[in-house]
């Protein structure tokens, strides 16, 4: 990645938010931010060469297709002759040859949308920015125009930065997700270490579904940690997010869903004791709502071979690797 | 995703707004309310002293205290009186769908458009002494003399309830478009009747529209000078005293008379604010389309639609009656109830008489003049409010809407007393006696026209495409040249147009300021009247009236094939 954010702060009053990549037009009040080593904090948006595709897509209403794509171009003062070549090039990747002379209000909201790409594209940026360029689009459509995003931004080998609010989106198209909030980075990394290993409850409960317990951590064998939970239910936890964390504290529990099972009861360590709540149907797999003895509720989820009856029902972590601690807030 | 707009920090944007508000800031200070101000001081002023004794002279004397009074009091009337016949009509035409209600309903703002010096000599042609009216009922009757006599206050509201009704009209039926036709639904289906409707829910819903209407109408009557000054006679209310006081020469009486006139209309602007803001709370549904009740029997609509072409007519008489008279031949029509000979001799004059056509050739030279500027000057301020953010900039859009509040009587009495004398260095210059005063004068009159038709425009698109012009590399003047100016010509073109029209036809300013070799249409117009030359002050109205429809037709098309921005 050739973009770096340096320890960049922009508030809105009362609101303290470095989200969005407002940013990149609204000055940061403090920080850097550099790109392929150069600092372009304050260099003005029409000199950083960044391209830009709007939530709103932004384009303008009083000119054509052409025009809209030809715009950046003439800024540049690209040749006449060259200009038709590369207008026509840029529609062609985002699929839309043909539509030069039509009226941007004649597209549609996808069509629209794919002008606004070919528009950025049409400058050849070394970095894209999309503010959450699908969030105008209804919801059969999202889904088909971020599938042909993301061929075309592979495809193109350039460095994008998408923001979202849509964890589903952020895990299709990206290669690295950076997750936020209040202002705040959380965790960056790959889809899969952002599931199977967030760093803080945040994380955990916004990629994915997430159960929270609080427990207290112990350590049987002066070795591995392992939480005591509700029932005395004693788990061994994931011994990659326990740096700083000792014996005695009191912490957060997180376990996904699917990385619980219904066992017959057993009388062992680990196994978590309630009633069922309520059952939820979801297709080939089925969720229960189980009751703890604390009043907590667990969410499960199981095959449907594992179909379990009402009343009292015994869960426990398919694998420590899946039960994450972390310091319980204060 | 919502993101508030705050200051950018960063230098260059910092400097750059500085670079565009601080000349219009200064432009604004100097011709808005430096003049103002100098009347203020003038007014408190004897011989370098401050004294207050002009105001005690004012309060002592019987005619200062009864043209004040008088403005109050023929201003409350015409609130009244336009209420009444605005109001209903509005209602009507809101209810009832009959064949021809569309055109009637347009064509009920109709007087308004009429700059107010036509419509008033066309009224003194139709119920004047020697009105087409008047001596119909004086032939009707066998009467010695005519059975009434067009002058004083009740003349004065005659006219005004007829121009200023339209306010009530068009304020009556946005507040019935706006509302949700559910809720008077609800309260039928609750078992209210069609009175208690209008009484408990119709008509307080209505109250923040009528209140502006109210305080709008209000500041037009105390700021009316045509009707009072060719109707007034002996009655004179504080726009027309001011004239006098000024042509006799009595000035420091001007000054206190003027400042009087100003701090009613800044009371007035004061409280249209409050309610428009209180109006922002008012609660506007998502909405049922308006129930309008479609009258099914033959019989009714018939007389529903003779109705309204008879009230169109009657709105229209005055207008008639003016293109009637510009024909009528020199001595053509004496005592006879219709002229009885008619030629095309005063337009023929028009054309022939170079004293007749200079002031039609300086009217349009000078509105062309005023609206360049107001063009150029209205685009950076409006961009500047509604774009950037900058300490001062809610005095700024104060400013831009104030020439709006103040009558044209005092902004001229500001204009003649500011542009007098020859001091550069307190920002005073000889302008007085020269063509720029008058065009200076429609230009201060109409920036918060035009400001207001740019500031919604650029309101309506959004800022993304600004934003977007930069990313794609364009620069400030590129984005303002290739995006904000083709999406903003829409009301450009609107307010210009507009501010031409109105500078076209401007009479109150112009009747303090003009010079004599370059004189508007307005004032030529007077000069005919008081020759007695009623044909030749008919035609010139016609001529002015269609310059203003041509100005209209010409420039609605291009308004309306002008691209207008997304959801605009």
């Amino acid at each position: 990645m050739s973009l770096e954010l340096r320890g960049l702060r922009k508030r809105f009053g009362e609101v303290v938010a470095v989200r969005d990549f407002t940013l990149e037009l609204e000055p940061p009040d403090a920080g850097r931010i550099v790109f392929k080593g150069a600092d372009v904090t304050t260099r003005s948006p029409q000199k950083r060469g960044f391209g830009m595709v709007f939530q709103s897509y932004a384009l303008f209403p009083h000119l054509s297709v052409f025009e809209n794509v030809a715009f950046g171009l003439k800024a540049q003062r690209v040749e006449a002759s060259e200009l038709g070549r590369l207008v026509e090039a840029a529609l062609v990747r985002v699929d839309l040859p043909g539509y030069v002379d039509r009226r941007v209000q004649e597209l549609s909201g996808g069509q629209q949308q794919r002008v606004a790409l070919a528009r950025a594209l049409a400058i050849e940026p070394p970095l894209l920015l999309l503010d959450e360029p699908l969030s105008n689009l209804d919801a059969s459509l999202r889904e088909r125009t971020r599938t042909e995003l993301r061929s075309l931004l592979k495809g193109l080998g350039i460095t994008a930065l998408y923001v979202t609010h849509d964890q589903e989106e952020a895990f299709d198209l990206a290669d690295r997700v950076a997750v936020m909030n209040e202002g705040e980075l959380r965790q960056v990394g790959t889809p899969e270490e952002l599931y199977d290993h967030p760093h803080d409850v945040f994380v955990a409960g916004f990629v994915g579904r997430a159960n929270l317990l609080s427990g207290l951590l112990e350590s049987p064998h002066g070795g591995e940690l392992s939480v005591r939970l509700v029932g005395d239910a004693l788990w061994p936890v994931d011994p990659e997010g326990t740096s700083g964390l000792r014996a005695g504290q009191a912490v957060q529990v997180v376990v996904r869903p699917e990385d619980l099972e219904i066992v017959p009861d057993g009388h062992h360590a680990l196994e978590l004791v309630g009633v069922v709540s309520e059952r939820v149907f979801r297709g080939a797999r089925i969720a229960y709502n189980v009751k703890l003895a604390d009043g907590a509720v667990v969410e499960v989820e199981a095959d449907r071979r594992s179909e379990a009856r009402a009343g009292r029902i015994v869960v426990r972590p398919r694998s420590h690797a899946r039960v994450h601690v972390y310091p319980a807030a204060e | 995703m919502t993101r508030s707009r705050r200051p950018a920090v960063s230098i260059w944007e910092r400097r750059h707004t500085a670079a565009l508000a601080v000349p219009v800031a200064l432009l604004l200070v100097w011709l808005v309310l430096y003049p103002n101000l100098l009347v203020l001081a003038e007014s408190i002023r004897e011989e370098g002293r401050l004294t207050l004794a002009h105001y005690a002279d004012f309060f002592s004397t019987r005619a200062e205290l009864a043209a004040l009074w008088a403005s109050v009091w023929t201003s409350l009337a015409s609130v009244a009186l336009a209420a009444l016949i605005g109001v209903p009509l509005a209602m009507f035409f809101h209810r009832f769908d009959f064949p021809g209600r569309r055109v009637f309903g347009a064509l009920a703002a109709l007087p308004v458009l009429l700059p107010p010096l036509v419509g008033v000599i066309a009224f003194l042609f139709l119920v004047g002494e020697s009105g087409i009216l008047t001596r119909g009922v004086q032939l009707a009757l066998g009467l010695e003399t005519a059975p009434w006599r067009l002058a004083g206050a009740p003349a004065i509201l005659f006219v005004h309830a007829y121009t200023m009704y339209v306010y009530f009209y068009l304020f009556t039926l946005a507040g019935l478009v706006r509302m949700d036709a559910g809720i008077t639904e609800a309260a039928a289906s609750l078992g209210a009747g069609r009175w208690r409707i209008l009484r408990t829910v119709t008509l307080p819903l209505l109250i923040p529209s009528l209140t502006a209407a109210a305080l709008l109408v209000f500041m037009t009557s105390m700021a009316s000078f045509s009707a009072p000054y060719v109707f007034g006679g002996g009655f004179r209310v504080l726009t027309t005293q001011i004239y006098a006081s000024k042509m006799s020469g009595a000035l420091s009486m001007a000054m206190v008379e003027t400042v009087m006139l100003a701090s009613a209309s800044l009371v007035a602007l004061w409280f249209l604010r409050r309610y428009e803001e209180a109006r922002e709370y008012v609660v506007v549904g998502k909405g049922v389309a308006p129930a309008r009740h479609r009258v099914r029997s033959p019989g009714v609509r018939a007389l529903l639609a003779a109705a309204g072409a008879g009230w169109v007519l009657l709105l229209l008489l005055p207008h008639l009656t003016l293109v009637l008279v510009s024909f009528v031949a020199d001595g053509g029509w004496t005592t006879q109830l219709l002229p009885e000979r008619y030629s095309l001799e005063n337009y023929r004059g028009l054309l022939r008489d170079p004293r007749l056509f200079a002031p039609i050739l300086n009217s349009l030279q000078m509105a062309a003049v005023a609206t360049a500027a107001n063009l150029v000057f209205c685009f950076v301020a409006a961009y500047l409010v509604v774009r950037r953010r900058f300490r001062g900039r809610a005095w700024l859009a104060v400013l831009l809407v104030l020439p709006w509040a103040l009558p044209g009587t005092v902004i001229a009495i500001g204009l003649a007393t500011t542009f007098s004398a020859n001091q550069p260095l307190t920002g005073r210059f000889v302008l007085v006696g020269t063509f720029w005063i008058l065009p200076l004068a429609y230009f201060i009159r109409n920036i918060p026209l035009v400001a207001q038709a740019v500031i919604s425009a650029f309101r309506r698109f959004d800022p993304t495409l600004e934003e977007a012009a930069a990313s794609l590399g364009a620069g400030w003047l590129t984005t303002m040249r290739r995006v904000a100016l083709p999406l903003v010509t829409p009301g450009l073109a609107a307010g210009g147009l507009l501010a031409f029209v109105t500078a076209l036809g401007e009479f109150v300013a112009s009747i303090l300021l003009y010079t004599p070799r370059s004189r508007p249409i307005s004032i030529e117009i007077l000069a005919q009247l008081r020759a007695f030359d009623f044909g030749g002050a008919a035609a010139l109205g016609v001529v002015l009236a269609l310059l203003m429809a041509s100005v209209f037709v010409i420039g609605g098309r291009f308004v309306r094939d002008g691209v207008g921005a997304p959801g605009g």
